[in-house]
C-alpha cells in the first residue's frame, strides 16, 4: 500500500488503526505511544516498567505545555483513550477525543465508562480537520503522535486556532526528522517507515514550530525529545519479535487483516535505526493561541496603573515603575477599599463591562497573589464596551468609532 | 470561683489583652492557668501567672504585606502552631480541668481541645482581622480560609468537619474595640465589645524621661515589628517628614538599632522599645501601623494617630480610625515625606481630631476593658456549659 493523501489517506490511517487495535493493546497497554526515560535509565525487561513510562511521557507533555488541570480538551487522534483518560481523571479536564478509528473511539469509551470518567472523556469517530466543534471551544488542543498522519499540517495549526479560546494551549508530541538534507538510504529509512506507519510524511520539530507560527500562534517553543523515548524501540520494550517469530499467527493475522497489518511488526527495528541514526527525531511543541486583546493590552497598561496611581495618591516615578508584571497585592500594596475605588475607575472610563472588583471576587487567593497590571490591563481589554472597542488605548474615540 | 484556661499565640499583640483579663479574673478571685511558652508568656505575665509550658517552635515566617501575607499567615503560621500546640494544651485541659477556655481566635488548637473536651469556651479577638469578615467580597478566599481549619480539625483526628468556624465561638466572642471605632457588629450576635484591655506593665526604668522637652508637642512613631528593609525605608520618609518640624515637635521612633539612620538628635529620640501606655499621656499625636492594641491604647487616652497600615486587620482598623474623624490614614508603601507631614501637621493642629478621640475614649471607658470581659467570662459559669446564651455585661 502507497500511502496517499487526503480522503485515501485516511481510510487507511482508519483501517490500520482498527486492525491493530488489539495488538497495541495487548503489546503496549491503553498507551499507544512513546515512552519517556531519564539519560541513563534502560526499559525494564519486557517492558515491566511500559506503564511508568508512557505514563511519563503524558506528564512530560503536560508539564512541557502547561496544560491547565481542570481544562476543556480536544484529543487530536486519542487512540484507545490512554492520554485521555489521565487528563479526565488525575487532572480533571473535560476531553472530547477524535479518532479516525471507529473501533479506537468504541473502546476508549468503554474504557473510560470502567474507570468512571465517561462523564468528562467522550470519544469520537471524527476527522480532526472536521470535527463540527464551535470555535473557540477548547482550552487545550491536545495531538499526542497523530500529526504524523496528517498530511495537511498548516490546516492543522490553523482548525487549532479555531478549536482554541483566546490564550488556549496548544500541545503536541509528534515523530519527526532531522531538519535539512537526508541522504538516499536516510530518505529511503524514512519512507520505509511512513509506508509501515501510514503516515504521509514528517516534519522537523522546527517545520512543526514555523506552521505553528504561520497560523498566528504566540510562544511557541519546542523540546527534542528523542533521547528520551528512543527506547521505546528497544526490542525487548516494544515486544514485537515475540510476534515476529511466530509465523503461522503472521500468516493467520495477513490473512485475515489484510497484509497492511504487517506494517505494525516492521516498524520497531526501523525506528530504532532511525533513532540511533538521529534521522528519525521526536520531540514535542507547545504553542498559545494569543489573546485578541494582547497588543490592546499591552496599551492598556499604563492608562489602567495611572488610574490607580489617582487614587492611590502616587506620582509619576512610581506610575513608571509599573510594568506588566507588577503584581497588585505584593507589590503595588492595592487595598480591598483602593480596589473598589479602582474597580468604579475603570468602570467610568471603560463601560459596564468592566467590573474588576467582580473579575476579584471570583479568584482563588493564589490567584489574587499573583494577579498583574497585566491580568487587570488584558480584562479591560477584552471586557471594555467604550467606544475604542477592543483594540485601542484610552485616548478618545475618534468619531468611526475605531 | 472559675477555672480558666487560656490559649493565645506567641504575639505581643495578642497576648496584652489577654493578660489584662486574665488579670482580672485571678483579681476576682479566679484560677487562671496559660498554656504556652513560657519563655514568651512570662515576662508579659509576670512572676505569679500559672504557665502549662509548651515549648515555642519555630515556624514559617510570614510575608510581609497584602494577601500574601493572609496565606501565609493561615499557611505558615496559625494552622503550623495549632498542630505543635494542641497537645500541650489537651495535657492542660486533662490536669487542670478548667471550667471554661479562654481562646485567641487565631488559636485553632483552643477551640479544637475545647471540643473535645466538651468545654464551654469563649474566643478572644486581639485583632479586628475577623470581625468585619474582610474577605466577604472574595468568596473563595474565605472558602480557603474554612478549608485550613478543617485541616486543622482533621490534623488534630477529630470527625468530619468542625460544627462551626473554629474563630468563633458559640458560647461567647470578647472584641478588645468598641462600637465607637468599629461601629457596632452585625456579626456574629455573640459578640461583646469591651475596649482596649489595658494592663500596667513593667516600667521601662531605662527610658531617658528628661529628654522631653515640656515646651514642645511630642509624637510616638511605632510600626510594629517589620523585615529590616520596610522599616528602613518608612522611618527614613519619617524622619523627613519630621526635621522641618524640630523646633516644635519631639518624636520617639520605636524602631531596631539601625534601621533609623540620620535622625536629628534632640529632635528625634530611637528606641528599640518604648513605655508606650507611661508615654501616652504626655503624647499629641501617634503615628502608628494600626495595629489594634496601639490604636486603642491611643485613642483610650484621647490621642488622635496618623494611620499607615500594612497589613492583617491594620488597614480595617486605619479606615476606623479615619471614619471616626480620630485621624487620618496613609498609605504605608508610598507616602511621600511631604505628605506625611502635612498629614502630621493636621491631627497635632486641628482640634477635632483630638475631640473625636476623646469621644472613643469615654466610650471605650464605659465599656469596660479587661474588667467586663473578666464579667462575660464568669457569667460562663453560671450558664453551665453549652447553652451559649448572651451574657449581659
Amino acid at each position: 500500500m502507497e500511502p496517499g493523501t487526503g480522503a485515501g489517506l485516511n481510510t487507511a490511517v482508519e483501517r490500520y488503526y482498527d486492525i491493530t487495535l488489539d495488538l497495541y493493546e495487548d503489546l503496549w497497554g491503553e498507551h499507544v505511544h512513546h515512552g519517556f526515560w531519564d539519560p541513563g535509565e534502560v526499559p525494564g525487561v519486557t517492558g515491566a516498567d511500559r506503564h511508568a513510562a508512557t505514563d511519563r511521557l503524558v506528564r512530560e507533555l503536560v508539564d512541557f505545555a502547561r496544560v491547565p488541570a481542570g481544562s476543556r480538551v480536544l484529543d487530536v487522534g486519542c487512540g484507545i483513550g490512554g492520554p485521555a483518560l489521565h487528563l479526565a481523571g488525575a487532572m480533571g479536564c473535560t476531553v472530547e477525543g477524535v479518532t479516525l478509528s471507529a473501533r479506537q473511539a468504541a473502546r476508549a469509551n468503554e474504557k473510560a465508562q470502567a474507570a468512571g470518567v465517561a462523564g468528562r472523556a467522550r470519544f469520537h469517530q471524527l476527522d480532526a480537520l472536521s470535527t463540527g466543534f464551535p470555535d473557540a471551544s477548547f482550552d487545550v488542543v491536545w495531538a499526542l503522535e497523530s500529526l504524523m498522519h496528517l498530511p495537511d499540517r498548516p490546516a492543522f495549526f490553523a482548525e487549532a486556532m479555531r478549536l482554541l479560546r483566546p490564550g488556549g494551549t496548544l500541545a503536541v508530541a509528534t515523530w519527526s526528522v532531522r531538519e535539512g538534507e537526508l541522504d538516499d538510504a536516510e530518505q529511503d529509512l524514512v519512507r520505509q517507515i511512513l509506508q509501515h506507519q501510514v503516515m504521509p510524511d514528517f516534519s522537523s520539530l522546527e517545520e512543526h514550530e514555523r506552521q505553528a507560527a504561520a497560523a498566528g500562534f504566540a510562544d511557541v517553543a519546542s523540546v527534542d525529545w528523542s533521547s528520551a523515548v528512543a527506547n521505546s524501540w528497544d526490542p525487548s520494550f516494544a515486544q514485537i519479535r515475540r510476534f515476529e517469530q511466530g509465523r503461522t499467527v503472521m500468516r493467520q493475522l495477513a490473512r485475515e487483516r489484510g497484509v497492511d497489518v504487517l506494517g505494525f511488526f516492521h516498524a520497531g527495528p526501523l525506528m530504532k535505526k532511525g533513532f540511533d541514526t538521529g534521522v528519525v527525531t521526536y520531540g514535542a511543541v507547545r504553542a498559545t493561541r494569543p489573546e485578541p486583546g494582547d497588543a490592546a493590552a499591552a496599551a492598556l497598561i499604563r492608562p489602567v496603573a495611572d488610574l490607580l496611581r489617582g487614587i492611590v495618591g502616587e506620582d509619576g516615578a512610581w506610575l513608571d515603575s509599573v510594568v506588566p508584571g507588577t503584581r497588585i497585592d505584593g507589590d503595588l500594596l492595592v487595598e480591598s477599599h483602593e480596589l473598589a475605588a479602582w474597580s468604579l475607575a475603570l468602570r467610568d472610563r471603560y463601560g459596564d463591562g468592566v467590573d474588576l472588583a467582580a473579575y476579584v471576587s471570583g479568584l482563588e487567593i493564589d490567584e489574587i497573589v499573583e494577579l498583574t497590571v497585566a491580568d487587570v490591563a488584558g480584562y479591560v481589554a477584552a471586557h471594555r464596551s467604550d467606544d475604542a472597542g477592543g483594540s485601542r488605548d484610552s485616548g478618545p474615540a475618534p468619531a468611526d468609532g475605531r | 470561683m472559675g477555672r480558666y484556661l487560656f490559649v493565645s499565640l506567641p504575639l505581643t499583640g495578642h497576648v496584652h489583652p489577654m493578660a489584662a483579663v486574665s488579670a482580672a479574673l485571678v483579681a476576682r478571685g479566679h484560677e487562671v492557668l496559660w498554656a504556652g511558652s513560657e519563655s514568651f508568656l512570662r515576662p508579659v505575665l509576670g512572676p505569679d501567672a500559672a504557665i502549662a509550658p509548651i515549648p515555642l517552635r519555630a515556624h514559617r515566617g510570614q510575608a510581609d504585606r497584602g494577601m500574601a501575607a493572609a496565606r501565609s499567615r493561615w499557611e505558615g503560621y496559625v494552622v503550623p502552631h495549632a498542630k505543635a500546640t494542641l497537645p500541650g494544651i489537651e495535657r492542660a485541659v486533662a490536669a487542670f480541668r478548667p471550667d471554661v477556655l479562654a481562646v485567641d481566635q487565631h488559636a485553632v488548637a483552643g477551640a479544637i481541645a475545647a471540643h473535645r473536651a466538651g468545654l464551654p469556651w469563649a474566643s478572644l479577638a486581639p485583632t479586628t482581622m475577623e470581625l468585619t469578615r474582610p474577605y466577604r467580597a472574595l468568596p473563595k478566599v474565605e472558602a480557603w480560609i474554612q478549608r485550613q481549619m478543617a485541616a486543622a480539625w482533621t490534623a488534630a483526628g477529630m470527625a468530619g468537619a468542625p460544627p462551626h468556624d473554629l474563630r468563633f465561638s458559640p458560647h461567647l466572642l470578647i472584641a478588645f474595640t468598641g462600637s465607637a471605632l468599629n461601629g457596632p457588629l452585625d456579626w456574629p450576635d455573640n459578640a461583646v465589645l469591651v475596649g482596649p484591655a489595658l494592663a500596667r506593665r513593667a516600667p521601662d526604668t531605662a527610658f531617658p524621661w528628661d529628654w522631653l522637652d515640656p515646651g514642645r508637642r511630642h509624637v510616638l512613631v511605632t510600626v510594629g515589628t517589620l523585615s529590616m528593609d520596610l522599616a528602613q525605608d518608612f522611618h527614613a520618609r519619617v524622619v523627613e517628614a519630621l526635621r522641618p518640624l524640630g523646633r516644635d515637635v519631639q518624636a520617639i521612633v520605636v524602631a531596631p538599632d539601625g534601621t533609623v539612620p540620620d535622625a536629628p538628635q534632640g529632635d528625634v529620640l530611637v528606641r528599640s522599645r518604648a513605655p508606650v501606655l507611661d508615654l501616652m499621656p504626655r503624647l499629641d499625636a501617634v503615628v502608628s501601623h494600626g495595629g489594634l492594641n496601639t490604636v486603642c491604647e491611643a485613642l483610650a487616652h484621647g490621642v488622635p494617630l496618623v494611620v499607615a497600615p500594612i497589613k492583617g486587620d491594620q488597614p480595617i482598623n486605619a479606615a476606623r480610625v479615619a471614619a471616626t474623624g480620630a485621624g487620618r490614614r496613609v498609605r504605608f508603601a508610598g507616602v511621600r515625606p511631604e505628605q506625611l507631614r502635612a498629614d502630621l501637621l493636621a491631627v497635632l493642629d486641628d482640634p477635632a481630631y483630638r475631640a473625636a478621640a476623646r469621644r472613643v475614649r469615654d466610650s471605650f471607658a464605659a465599656a469596660g476593658g479587661a474588667a467586663a470581659a473578666a464579667r462575660h467570662l464568669e457569667g460562663m459559669l453560671e450558664a453551665g456549659s453549652t447553652d451559649g446564651e448572651r451574657i449581659p455585661a
